[in-house]
């Protein structure tokens, strides 16, 4: 009888484990790290449930103060699916991170590229080539330097009119509204930022001076590996077919999901390659 | 009474005792705990009111601490100078901006100061009202702010400061608007310094220790002002839907933080009651007291009113009260001791009830059964005074208890006989009783009105056995009023006799018959029926009965007594017939009922009459055979025979139809006997009117009503009915037609025909397109007659010919006039037809074609008269038609001969052309004799020939003019190229179809071709921009990404290895700068040849744009043979290049994969591996190969690379 009693117990404790094992892990998506993080949580958290329905498995969000960690994170695979700008998906991709593009986030103008700009208070510079004329107090300044308006795309503007990025003294000041502040309350010369946020600060008396060519918005990637084929063709078609309805209630992503571009990636590659020496050079 | 009855009773009482208690002690219960718990809400009341005072007092203060501060801020950086200024300008539109961004600047440093000190919204605003500058949101101004927030329209307009608390846009606060006014008094706007709720919160925290606070807004205010682009900053409260919180999520920085777990359960909590808004409302209610883990709470609240006056939210506060559970605790100890002490004094009380009620219980026991019993009983002592009486002799007697008490029984109402009294020594009752005996009679009481009754008197007497011995010590009697049962038994028994006399008179025979028994009672009319004295036929049995009554009667007789024993039937009834004496045999109605049943339910008494029926059944037998006759009769008719009735009221019905209306309408005659509708809703619609009409014409002055009429059956359809009836007036004013109605839809259906036929010829006739003509031989050529459609031949009255006012020749052009002349004369002549076709003009004066045929006739008696008869037509259409397909022909034949397009209709026999235009002479070079050669000859023989778009001679039924012509197949766009004898070549596009005869058969086909090369080349010149690079000429990333999928699959299939290599070449962009695009340009054409050199045939080599182009080298047996070709790339890539006249040299850096891999890539994801590892390859300083490896492990040609260098 105490053996039949200690079979039975055996066998319980392994169907318990099998059964653990048969539900199915959360996966884990990791949005944009931004300063504010219960923003960015309370943003994101519509389309982490849009992803857990459209994958048909648990997903849970987990925020990152900073690419460099979240990046750390997603090569030891702590990360299934990453929100990503242009910039450091090129980073992932140098550091031979194995990713499968999603789809790309559309932004605010409908498309999944944005334009960065090189900004002046609208009594400071009114043109780039003014600025020759005031090298030596030229200050500029910047975003992030893994911001893809930060000293990619502003460096590769000033390069594209033929001034060099040596020329200026750059600062990071974090988020694209500290930009516009700062250059407006003319701490700074001139700063590079997102032209979308730079419209916001027009009323103010922030003035464009030149635009970047158009830069690939965000990236949903993957972690090869972390989902199916079928999974992941089914989580592309249903964010790129999904319903406007749908879209009403995320905040993340509320503009709507576009193919892959990879042709602005490359661009941004490119823009970069202008500017890391520069970076490298200026600033540590 | 029994003694259960008695138990039961007494259970009763002492229930109602124990409910009597427990009332009592539940309302005692009641009351002390509504006392207790009156007392512990006072002191909970009283608890909570300190705690809201407390809040109120803290709230107060730190509105007034905020205010002071404010003020300080506002002397220093609003009132300075440069502000004053810069606030001047703003009022001026055109500087309006830059005042804007001076402020801004100016400004911002003092507001980083104040948001230190928790002054977070720093916000100014024009006098108009219009947001100038929001500090804490500076891309947000302009927008007005009188209508939403009052403080700033106060400050504006009455120039006075206001303090207070408000909603906002984006966050509530404690506000401060100030009115700003420079020296000389000029109004400049307003500003307004607030603090968010955190700031207050933390000041209440240092004034209120340990509590939790909670601000919560009227949510109808909140969502009616805040920024739509800015939700999330407002949630529903989690207790109700009628407020809001503010930035549920964090999102600002100034926002409070969130409530303790504590809290917030609480507020989940308060979740749960639906009343939770209503409550917060009340102003009466100082708070709430919560329970949570046994832990009671106090929620008080005090509104947040904005400088209005109006409330816009509530402040909440949460904290644990241990003083609430002291009260509770003193309320529970109060509530059970004084539960105890009452709980004692109850149960004594019901034990003391008990007692008593059960010592009054025999008493009332006795005095119950007397005042309930339907008999009287008076209680008489010794003498035979009266000791008491009962309700129910008082009621009997009508005396009152009290005035019978102590009188006499005897004397007071017991009458004896005719005299009515007798002395207490000779009644017998009083006698009997003084004796013990017990007295049992019917006597006679007298009322107290003098009324005598008659009684059943029981009267004992109540012996006692005092002293030894048994004496009377009273008596009791019970009587009982039998007046009305006397009556009844007088009123049956006369009620008897009446029946008897009754029964006679009838003159029907009764019979009782004991079925037990056999027994049989007969009376005297029963034998009179039969021809008998009843004591003829004594002694009586049922056998009697029997033999009298016909054989095959019985049976059924027997029958029916069966089933009324059985319970069947309620009577038992039967015809029968009984031989009378003279041997004839009378028919008998017998009915009877069983009336006494024997104990074990069979039946014993059943009585019953005989009637003689005999003449009825004579009568009902002449009527049946009368009916049967009637029945074949109708049968056979075509018709039905009907009686069809109308009430005065106005209902309808059919009293009777024979069965003849079956075959007419289908329906049987039971389903309308009694009621017509059904076939009255037959009547067709359009003769429904006329039918009611013509009855009730018919019913008003009893005339025969006849009428032809429609009926729609479910079969038929519609068939013609013809009826005649006639009406008769009944005593209750009803009429009843008797009638015969039958189908003449057969007669209806020829004269229907008839009436067609003969209106279709008059139609033809007079409507033909044709006019039908007589007239005169001679000139004018008068008309005798003309059918009437020559009104629409020439739009004249046919009797304006007729009359001889218009003649023929006057209407014809004067043109044709001549030639039709010439033609009547030719056919009057030789006594011939003719025919002839000329204008006439119309009355509206358009000229019409017309065709006459006519032919000579002769008329009269000698035949001597000449005419004319015949036909005119009007042809005018058919003259326009011939006109307008002629010139459609040339029309055709124009277009055909300026077509560009070549167009040939050939003959399906041999192929012969029928047809060519100039442009298909053109385009086959003159070889048209034939454009397909008979069967027997070759292609070759016509001078060219055809071929498919892949080159391949196209045979003869593969012609698209051939096909059209065998299969009868249209054939569009086909695409061809023809070759002329000298070899050139054109593309023809060809469509072609089959042309059939009349018949349909068919016997020719049209072929249109037009040149379509320049097309062609064109499209082969966009199809190679869409797939090759236009400066190398090297294929595309469109092309390579085809070229990859293919060489992928042969790799998969045939086993070989793929390479993958992205080459990028190094340092080309300053040689562009330096040299020019055009030498860029240039280089990167001969960069290009050269690779291409180095490369075997199978592999493609392809720009992807700029300086980058992919290698795909497939079918490679080993690494080292891909290694080999990078080998030879890199080569190729770093030799010197001759351009222009300059030597230029260039490296390049390629990054290379394999395929296949471990994992299933896809093309993208191998062109992505071999750029990472170009990139590698650069980063271990460029002129080198290197190969990514899946494993991070990567070899090149560099030698010592050890993987890429870490991220910056």
């Amino acid at each position: 009888m105490k053996l039949l009693l200690a079979k039975l117990v055996l066998v319980a404790i392994l169907l318990a484990g099998t059964a653990e094992t048969l539900v199915a892990q959360p996966l884990v998506y990791a949005p944009l790290p931004l300063e504010n993080l219960s923003r960015t949580q309370a943003s994101n958290q519509p389309f982490v449930d849009l992803l857990a329905e459209l994958l048909d498995q648990p997903v849970e969000m987990r925020l990152f103060e900073s690419h460099e960690d979240l990046l750390n994170a997603f090569g030891t695979g702590e990360i299934d699916l990453v929100m990503l700008g242009s910039l450091p998906l090129l980073l992932a991709m140098e550091r031979g991170l194995a990713l499968q593009q999603v789809v790309m986030f559309r932004e605010s103008n409908g498309t999944a590229a944005y334009r960065c700009v090189l900004a002046a208070p609208i009594d400071g510079v009114a043109s780039l080539d003014e600025l020759g004329l005031l090298l030596e107090s030229a200050s500029l300044a910047l975003t992030r330097e893994e911001s893809t308006c930060g000293p990619v795309a502003s460096f590769s503007i000033l390069i594209d009119h033929g001034l060099s990025p040596d020329d200026f003294s750059s600062s990071y000041l974090g988020g694209h509204d500290d930009v516009a502040r700062a250059v407006l309350l003319q701490s700074d010369l001139i700063g590079g930022l997102k032209e979308s946020v730079a419209k916001k600060w027009f009323g103010l008396g922030l003035r464009v001076l030149a635009k970047s060519r158009q830069v690939p918005g965000l990236f949903l990637s993957a972690r090869s590996g972390s989902l199916t084929s079928g999974q992941l063709d089914r989580l592309r078609a249903g964010l790129l077919e999904l319903d406007p309805s749908r879209l009403e209630s995320l905040q993340t992503g509320r503009y709507g999901f576009a193919e892959i571009d990879e042709s602005l990636l490359l661009r941004v590659r490119a823009m970069r390659r202008e500017a890391q020496p520069f970076i490298e050079q200026q600033l540590p | 009474m029994s003694d259960r009855v008695w138990t039961e009773v007494n259970d009763v009482r002492r229930q109602r005792v124990l409910w009597i208690s427990a009332l009592l002690a539940l309302t005692s219960f009641l009351f002390v705990w509504v006392f207790l718990a009156h007392d512990r809400d006072r002191a909970v009341t009283s608890l909570l009111e300190r705690h809201e005072l407390t809040l109120a007092v803290s709230w107060e203060a730190i509105q007034s601490l905020q205010r002071n501060s404010v003020a300080t801020y506002f002397e220093e950086y609003v009132l300075d100078q440069r502000t004053l200024e810069i606030l001047v300008a703003a009022q001026d539109p055109e500087q309006i901006d830059q005042a804007r961004l001076d402020l801004f600047r100016h400004l911002s440093p003092a507001y980083e100061r104040m948001v230190q000190r928790g002054v977070f919204q720093f916000h100014f605003h024009l006098p108009n009202g219009d947001s100038f500058l929001r500090f804490h949101f500076p891309t947000r101004f302009g927008d007005n702010l009188f209508s939403i927030r009052e403080s700033i329209r106060k400050a504006n307009t009455e120039l006075e400061p206001v303090f207070g608390f408000e909603l906002g846009r984006l966050a509530s606060g404690l506000r401060s608007v100030l009115p700003i006014l420079d020296e000389q008094g000029n109004h400049l706007g307003s500003v307004e310094l607030s603090s968010p709720f955190r700031v207050l919160l933390e000041e209440l925290d240092a004034l209120m220790p340990g509590r939790d606070f909670e601000l919560i807004l009227e949510a109808d205010r909140q969502r009616e002002i805040a920024f739509e682009e800015e939700e999330g900053l407002f949630a529903e409260w989690p207790a109700s839907d009628q407020f809001m919180i503010e930035d549920p999520y964090r999102l600002r920085s100034d926002s409070a933080p969130p409530l303790r777990a504590v809290a917030t359960e609480l507020v989940e909590q308060l979740a749960g009651r639906s009343d939770v808004a209503e409550l917060l409302r009340d102003a009466e209610l100082p708070g709430f007291h919560l329970n949570l883990d046994d832990r009671p709470f106090v929620v008080t609240r005090i509104p947040v009113v904005d400088p209005r006056g109006e409330r816009v939210g509530f402040l909440l506060s949460y904290v644990e009260e241990p003083e609430l559970a002291a009260i509770d605790q003193f309320f529970w100890i109060r509530w059970i001791l004084g539960m105890l002490g009452l709980a004692a004094f109850f149960v004594m009380l019901y034990l003391m009830l008990r007692a008593l009620d059960s010592r009054l219980s025999e008493r009332g026991r006795l005095k119950l059964i007397s005042d309930t019993m339907g008999q009287g009983l008076y209680l008489t002592d010794a003498a035979g005074k009266i000791v008491s009486m009962n309700p129910q002799a008082c009621q009997i007697l009508g005396y009152e208890a009290q005035f019978a008490a102590g009188r006499s029984a005897h004397d007071l109402f017991h009458k004896h006989g005719e005299n009515g009294f007798l002395p207490e020594t000779e009644c017998p009752m009083i006698q009997g009783l003084s004796e013990g005996e017990e007295f049992r009679g019917e006597t006679q009481f007298e009322r107290a009105d003098g009324n005598t009754i008659e009684v059943s008197v029981v009267s004992r007497s109540i012996m006692s056995n005092a002293g030894g011995k048994q004496r009377a010590v009273g008596a009791v009697t019970v009587f009982e009023d039998i007046g009305e049962r006397k009556q009844a038994e007088a009123a049956v028994r006369e009620s008897r006799q009446r029946l008897a006399n009754i029964v006679w008179g009838t003159g029907v025979g009764t019979w009782e018959w004991n079925v037990q028994t056999g027994e049989t009672r007969f009376n005297e009319r029963w034998a009179e029926q039969l021809g008998y004295k009843l004591e003829e036929l004594e002694p009586t049995t049922i056998a009697t009965w029997e033999r009298l009554t016909h054989p095959e009667d019985l049976a059924c007789s027997e029958e029916a007594l069966q089933r009324h024993f059985s319970g069947e039937t309620k009577h038992y009834e039967a015809e029968v017939r009984v031989r009378h004496r003279d041997g004839r045999w009378i028919w008998i109605l017998d009915r009877g009922r069983v009336v006494s049943w024997s104990e074990n339910g069979e039946p014993e008494w059943i009585v019953g009459t005989h009637l003689d029926i005999t003449e009825r059944k004579v009568a009902e037998q002449q009527s049946t055979e009368l009916l049967e006759r009637f029945r074949k009769l109708t049968v056979e008719m075509p018709g039905f025979v009907y009686q069809f009735k109308v009430s005065p009221g106005g209902t309808s019905s059919l009293i009777y139809a024979s069965p003849g209306i079956e075959k007419i309408s289908g329906l049987r005659p039971s389903a309308v006997v009694d009621d017509a509708t059904p076939f009255l809703a037959m009547w067709h619609p359009d003769d429904r009117d006329r039918i009611q009409e013509s009855i009730e014409t018919s019913a008003a002055q009893l005339t025969p009503w006849s009428q032809v009429f429609r009926i729609i059956t479910p079969e038929r359809g519609v068939i013609w009915l013809e009826g005649n009836s006639t009406p008769e007036r009944l005593d209750d004013g009803s009429t009843v037609w008797h009638g015969y109605i039958h189908d003449v839809s057969g007669r209806r259906e020829a004269e229907r025909l008839l009436e067609e036929s003969e209106a279709k010829y008059r139609n033809l006739v007079e409507n033909a397109p044709v006019v039908l003509f007589r007239g005169e031989a001679d000139w004018p050529w008068k008309m005798q007659h003309v059918s009437r459609s020559i009104h629409r031949v020439c739009g004249h009255a046919p009797d304006r010919f007729m009359s001889g006012d218009l003649n023929w020749a006057d209407i014809v052009v004067p043109q044709d006039l001549e030639a039709l002349r010439a033609v009547r004369v030719t056919a009057t002549t030789e006594h011939r037809r003719y025919t002839a076709e000329y204008r006439i003009q119309h009355l509206d004066g358009s000229i019409r074609w017309v065709s006459e045929v006519g032919a000579l006739v002769r008329q009269g008696a000698d035949e001597q008269a000449v005419r004319i008869e015949g036909v005119i037509s009007d042809i005018t259409d058919r003259r326009q038609a011939e006109q307008q397909a002629q010139e459609a022909r040339l029309l055709l034949q124009a277009a055909l001969e300026s077509s560009p397009s070549g167009i040939v209709i050939a003959n399906a026999s041999d192929g012969s052309t029928r047809f060519s235009n100039p442009a298909a002479e053109a385009l086959l070079a003159g070889g048209l004799e034939r454009v397909m050669p008979p069967a027997h000859q070759e292609d070759d023989k016509l001078g060219w020939r055809v071929l498919s778009a892949d080159g391949t001679p196209l045979l003869q039924e593969e012609l698209p003019l051939m096909r059209a012509m065998r299969s009868g197949e249209v054939i569009s766009g086909f695409e061809v190229i023809h070759e002329y004898e000298n070899g050139d070549r054109r593309w023809l596009s060809v469509s072609a179809a089959p042309i059939a005869d009349q018949s349909g058969k068919i016997d020719a086909g049209i072929v249109v071709f037009s040149d379509i090369s320049e097309q062609k080349a064109a499209q082969a010149e966009l199809r190679r921009r869409a797939h090759y690079d236009a400066l190398t000429d090297l294929p595309n990333r469109v092309l390579l990404a085809d070229r990859l999928e293919q060489a992928m699959t042969r790799s998969r299939r045939s086993g070989s290895l793929l390479a993958v290599a992205f080459i990028d070449l190094d340092n080309f962009k300053p040689i562009n700068d330096e040299h020019g695009h055009d030498v860029g340009d240039r280089l990167l054409i001969e960069v290009s040849k050269a690779m291409r050199k180095t490369l075997r045939e199978a592999d493609t080599l392809a720009r992807l744009g700029g300086d980058e182009f992919i290698a795909v080298l497939s079918d490679l047996q080993t690494v080292d043979d891909a290694e080999l070709l990078l080998e030879r790339l890199i080569h190729a890539l770093s030799s010197p290049i001759d351009v222009d006249g300059q030597t230029l040299q260039v490296t390049g850096s390629i990054g290379m994969t394999l395929y296949p891999q471990a994992e299933d890539l896809d093309a993208d994801q191998l062109i992505r591996q071999a750029d990472q590892a170009m990139y590698s390859a650069k980063l271990q300083g460029r002129n080198r190969w290197h190969f990514f490896d899946g494993d991070s492990h990567p070899r090149g040609s560099g030698g010592d690379l050890k993987g890429r260098p870490p991220l910056q």
